[in-house]
C-alpha cells in the first residue's frame, strides 16, 4: 500500500529549541494517532508537513507528491482542522463552509451544495445559518472538521479535536472522526494528548518526544508486543489472591482503587477466568490490558526523557 | 443532535483555476468592505464629482458652439460684452485646440485626481482592518494557508480587492469625466486633443491605486486589531503628512517624507500643468498677463522639491520597497 505521508531527515528549529529532530516516518492509509506530551512537535509536524511551517531540512511527501514542489496540489487533496479557533469573521457557518470549499477549488454552485452536505454529516442543523464567532465550543469543533472534509480530501489533519469538550461532545467527536475513515475513505490522522481518544479510533499510533519519533506501529500491534495485563476487581480475599496468583508465577499488585493488577502471560484471559474458577472467586469485573496505550506512551515518553 | 444526520458522499468534478479561487477571495472581501455605508458614500462622492466636472464641459462645449442655445442665452443676458468674449474663447479654441482642449482636460482631471487621492486615503482607513489585520486576529490566515492556495494567491486576491476599490474611486470616474466628456462635447476632434490628457489621468490614477494598495496592505499586515490598523494609517497618511510640511521648512526634501504626498506630487508633475501654462501664455496674448500673474502652484510645488517629480517617485519606491518586506515578513511568519 502506498504510504499517505513519508518523511526523510525532517528537521525544523525554533531558534534554541529543536521542535523536530530529523523525522523519518512511512505512514499508511487509515487512522492515525499522533501522540506526544505537550512541546513534542505533534502540531510542528502537522504544519510542516502543510506547509505552514518551513522545515529547516529534510524531505516529505504527502500522498505521494514532495511537498515542496507540489505544494498547492497537496493541499488540495488534504484537509486540516486547526487546533485554535480559527473563522472568517462576519461568516455564517454555511457561508464559512461554503467559503472554504471554493478555497479549494470548488465551484461555487457545488461548494455550496457540498458544504451543506458536510454540516449535515458533522450533524449541525439550523445554527449553519448563524455567524461562526457565536458558536460554542462543540458547534466550532464540528465546523472545523467539516470545512476540512468539505473538498472531499483524501487525508485530514485534525489537531486536538477534542480539545474544550465536554465528555459526551468528545465522544460525538470521536464517533464522527471514526467514521470519516469508515465511511469515506478519507486517512484520519488524528493529533492529540489524550490517550482514550486516539486508543478508541486509531489504528496506527506515531508516538512523539523531543521533537523525535520514538513509537511508530500498528495499535494491534503495539498491545501485543506488551506483556499481557488485566486489572480484576473482587468482594474479599484479597491478599490471598494475589498470594495465589504468586504461586501461580504471575506478579500482581493491589492499586490504590482498590483493583488488583496481574501481569498474567497469556494471550486471552481464558487461563486466568480458569484460575479464579478453581479457586471459587467470582470477579466483579476484569479488564484485559487495560490502558496498555498509556503505558507504553509513558514507557517511550520516559526512555526519551520527556515530562509526559 | 444526532451526528448521523447524513452520510458521506465523494466530490466528483473539475476543481476550478488558481485565478477564479483568487477571484474568490477578491469578491468575498469586496463584499465584506461594501458593507460599510460610509465607503459607499464615498464612491458616491467620487461619482458625483465626476459626474459634476463632465456637466462642467458640457457646459464649456456648449458655450463655445456659436449656433448653442446657451450661447445665444448668455449673450441675451450680459450684452455684447460677453458675447464678445465667448467669439474670442471660441476663435482660440479652433486657433489652438491641441492646447485648449488638452489644457481643460488636464486642469480639470489633476483637479479631480487631487480630490480623489484624498477620497481614496479615507476608503482606505475605512477597509484596512478588514484585508489582513482580521484574518491575523482571527486566525482565518491559518486557514487560508491550508487550502489549496499560497501566500502568494493569498495576497493576490487581498491585492486586487483594494485596487478594484479603488479604481471605482478613482481610475473608473477619471476614465469616464474623459469619455463622457467627449461623447458630450461639439466636435469629435476633441478625442484626438485630450488623449493626452486621459493617458495622464490613467497614469496618475494607476500609480496611486497601485501604491495605496501595498501601503493599505502592509498596514493591515502590521497590526493584529482593527482599532489598530486603522490607526497606523491615520498616522502613515496624517501624521506624515504634518511632519513632512514641517520638514519641508529645514529639508528641501522633507515633502516626501510622507508617502501620501509623494504620491499628490507624482500626480502634479504627470499632468505637468506649468507646461499647460505655458503654452496657453505664448498662444494667447489675451490671457498673457492674467495668466502671469496665476503662476500654476501645483507646478510651482513639484519644483519646489529637488529633482523635480523624481524626488518623490524615489522616495515613493523607498516606501514601496519597506512596505513589500514587511507584508511578506508577516505572511510569512503566520
Amino acid at each position: 500500500m502506498p504510504p499517505i505521508i513519508e518523511t526523510q531527515g525532517l528537521s525544523k528549529r525554533f531558534g534554541s529549541h529543536q521542535a523536530l529532530d530529523r523525522i523519518d516516518l512511512r505512514i499508511e492509509p487509515g487512522t492515525i494517532g499522533l501522540l506526544g506530551p505537550n512541546g513534542a512537535g505533534k502540531s510542528t509536524l502537522i504544519r510542516c508537513l502543510l506547509q505552514l511551517d518551513e522545515n529547516d531540512t529534510g524531505r516529505a511527501s504527502l500522498l505521494g507528491q514532495d511537498i515542496d514542489a507540489h505544494g498547492r496540489e497537496v493541499r488540495k487533496r488534504v484537509g486540516y482542522a486547526p487546533e485554535q479557533d480559527c473563522h472568517i469573521p462576519g461568516m455564517a457557518g454555511c457561508e464559512y463552509v461554503t467559503y472554504c470549499a471554493q478555497l479549494s477549488g470548488l465551484p461555487f454552485a457545488a461548494a455550496r451544495q457540498r458544504a451543506h452536505e458536510m454540516l449535515d454529516f458533522v450533524g449541525m442543523g439550523q445554527e449553519r445559518y448563524r455567524l461562526v464567532e457565536t458558536y460554542s465550543t462543540g458547534m466550532k469543533q464540528r465546523i472545523k472538521i467539516a470545512q476540512a472534509i468539505v473538498h472531499d480530501p483524501e487525508l485530514v489533519f485534525l489537531d486536538e479535536p477534542t480539545n474544550g469538550l465536554d465528555p459526551e461532545g468528545q465522544a460525538h467527536i470521536l464517533d464522527l472522526i471514526g467514521r470519516i475513515w469508515k465511511e469515506s475513505g478519507i486517512s484520519v490522522v488524528l493529533s492529540s494528548h489524550l490517550l482514550p481518544d486516539v486508543d478508541r479510533i486509531c489504528e496506527q499510533i506515531v508516538i512523539l518526544a523531543r521533537g523525535r519519533v520514538v513509537v511508530h506501529d500498528r495499535l494491534q500491534e503495539l498491545k501485543r508486543r506488551r506483556q499481557p495485563v488485566a486489572e480484576l476487581s473482587v468482594q474479599a480475599g484479597v491478599p490471598e489472591l494475589i498470594e495465589a496468583f504468586s504461586r501461580n508465577g504471575w506478579s500482581s499488585e493491589l492499586l490504590s482503587n482498590g483493583r488488583i493488577r496481574v501481569a498474567h502471560g497469556q494471550e486471552s484471559l481464558n487461563p486466568m477466568i480458569a484460575f479464579l474458577g478453581e479457586r471459587r472467586i467470582a470477579p466483579i469485573e476484569i479488564k484485559a490490558s487495560p490502558n496498555a496505550l498509556q503505558e507504553f506512551f509513558l514507557q517511550a515518553v520516559r526512555d526519551q526523557g520527556a515530562t509526559p | 443532535m444526532s451526528i448521523r444526520a447524513h452520510d458521506y458522499e465523494h466530490w466528483r468534478g473539475t476543481s476550478t483555476s488558481i485565478w477564479r479561487r483568487r477571484w474568490t477571495i477578491m469578491s468575498y472581501g469586496m463584499r465584506l468592505c461594501l458593507r460599510s455605508k460610509l465607503l459607499r458614500g464615498i464612491f458616491a462622492i467620487a461619482w458625483v464629482s465626476a459626474l459634476s466636472v463632465v456637466a462642467f464641459h458640457f457646459l464649456i462645449g456648449q458655450l463655445l458652439s456659436t449656433d448653442s442655445a446657451l450661447a445665444s442665452f448668455v449673450a441675451n443676458t450680459f450684452g455684447r460684452k460677453a458675447k464678445a468674449i465667448l467669439d474670442g474663447v471660441t476663435a482660440w479654441i479652433l486657433l489652438y485646440p491641441e492646447i485648449t482642449v488638452d489644457g481643460l482636460f488636464r486642469i480639470t482631471l489633476s483637479l479631480l485626481s487631487l480630490l480623489y487621492v484624498t477620497l481614496c486615503c479615507l476608503a482606505v482607513a475605512l477597509f484596512v482592518p478588514k484585508l489582513i489585520s482580521q484574518d491575523l486576529s482571527s486566525r482565518a490566515i491559518l486557514i487560508y494557508n491550508s487550502k489549496a492556495l499560497t501566500r502568494t494567491d493569498y495576497l493576490a486576491g487581498k491585492f486586487g480587492i483594494v485596487f478594484v476599490l479603488l479604481g471605482g474611486i478613482m481610475i473608473a470616474p477619471l476614465a469616464f469625466v474623459w469619455f463622457a466628456s467627449n461623447i458630450l462635447s461639439p466636435d469629435w476632434s476633441f478625442f484626438w486633443h485630450g488623449f493626452s490628457a486621459l493617458l495622464r489621468a490613467m497614469a496618475a490614477g494607476v500609480v496611486t491605486v497601485l501604491c495605496l494598495s501595498v501601503l493599505a496592505l502592509a498596514v493591515s499586515s502590521l497590526a493584529r486589531k482593527s482599532g489598530a490598523a486603522t490607526a497606523l494609517w491615520i498616522v502613515l497618511w496624517l501624521v506624515t503628512g504634518f511632519v513632512a510640511e514641517a520638514a519641508s521648512r529645514v529639508l528641501p526634501w522633507g515633502r516626501c517624507l510622507s508617502p501620501i504626498n509623494c504620491l499628490r506630487e507624482v500626480t502634479r508633475g504627470l499632468f505637468d500643468l506649468r507646461g499647460v501654462m505655458e503654452s496657453a501664455r505664448a498662444s494667447l496674448p489675451f490671457f498673457e498677463s492674467l495668466l502671469k500673474s496665476l503662476p500654476s502652484k501645483a507646478a510651482v510645488a513639484v519644483e519646489s522639491v529637488p529633482g523635480g517629480a523624481w524626488m518623490p517617485v524615489l522616495f515613493l519606491a523607498g516606501f514601496l520597497g519597506i512596505s513589500i518586506l514587511a507584508i511578506n515578513k508577516r505572511i510569512s511568519n503566520e
